[in-house]
């Protein structure tokens, strides 16, 4: 039962992925974006991090699909706008991501990945996790906001008419 | 059945493929960026799947999920502002037109 809502939603996410890197028109490429990140937040529920889950379907498919979605629209010729291709340098390109797919398949199947005994349990992820992030993760905490901090800060700058 | 480790690893490896795929091909700057925030997705998932497949003290998994998710959210945030501000002194928002420090 699991095993088949992984394949639905495993091929979902790499359809609406070939989407993303081959559509011409922006706005469906930002929409099969928005799929994908969606699919990825149906795998962390699968996977026990629902505050992961959470986070992903708040931060990357909220926020930042319709933050793209508005520089789409203000940097381009209209949603009609379509990007080239580039077609003579095309074929190293798939060469060169056909290897790192390759490679990263014969690395999965032939390492043995040290495994538990048991996986993790459902009851209170999000719990054990803020103990985790508030406890022994707090100085790596306090720089991460210290850096989004600076991120807007500069992104403003950056943005702003002089 | 229950879903295993190498399935999930090798669904991340292939989207973290054809986000690279975009990526190298690719005009538009802001669809560049979109691909590389896909690359990062697949990091997340294998994070998340070792942190589910290998135990209970694991869970550290989780919490470099969360700071991959804040860095790309940093990252995401000023890479669409200097493609506001490439769009405003060169028109247009693709990468090849961007070769003024090209020798």
């Amino acid at each position: 039962m699991q095993n088949i809502l992984f394949y639905i939603i495993a091929v979902i996410m790499l359809v609406a992925c070939w989407r993303v890197a081959t559509t011409k028109n922006l706005i469906h490429t930002v929409l099969a974006a928005f799929i994908v990140l969606m699919s990825t937040a149906a795998i962390f529920f699968m996977l026990n991090a629902e505050f992961l889950g959470v986070v992903q379907i708040l931060i990357y498919a909220g926020a930042i699909t319709i933050m793209v979605l508005f520089v789409v629209m203000l940097t381009t010729a209209g949603p009609r706008y379509e990007v080239t291709h580039d077609k003579k340098i095309k074929p190293s390109m798939y060469l060169s991501t056909i290897v790192v797919f390759a490679t990263l398949v014969f690395l999965v199947s032939n390492i043995q990945w040290p495994m538990g005994t048991t996986v993790l349990q459902l009851e209170d992820v999000t719990e054990t996790l803020a103990t985790k992030i508030f406890l022994e993760y707090l100085l790596p905490f306090e720089i991460a906001s210290i850096l989004l901090l600076v991120a807007l800060v500069g992104a403003v700058v950056l943005a702003r008419k002089e | 059945m229950d879903t295993s480790l190498s399935q999930m690893l090798i669904l991340a490896a292939g989207v973290f493929s054809i986000g690279l795929l975009g990526a190298l091909t690719r005009k538009s700057v802001i669809i560049v960026v979109m691909c590389i925030e896909l690359m990062f997705n697949a990091v997340n998932i294998n994070l998340v799947a070792f942190a589910f497949y290998s135990g209970l003290e694991a869970i550290r998994g989780q919490v470099f999920a969360i700071f991959i998710m804040v860095v790309s959210a940093c990252e995401m945030g000023l890479a669409m502002a200097i493609a506001i501000l490439m769009y405003r002194n060169k028109g247009t928002v693709e990468v090849n037109k961007a070769n003024l420090m090209k020798w």
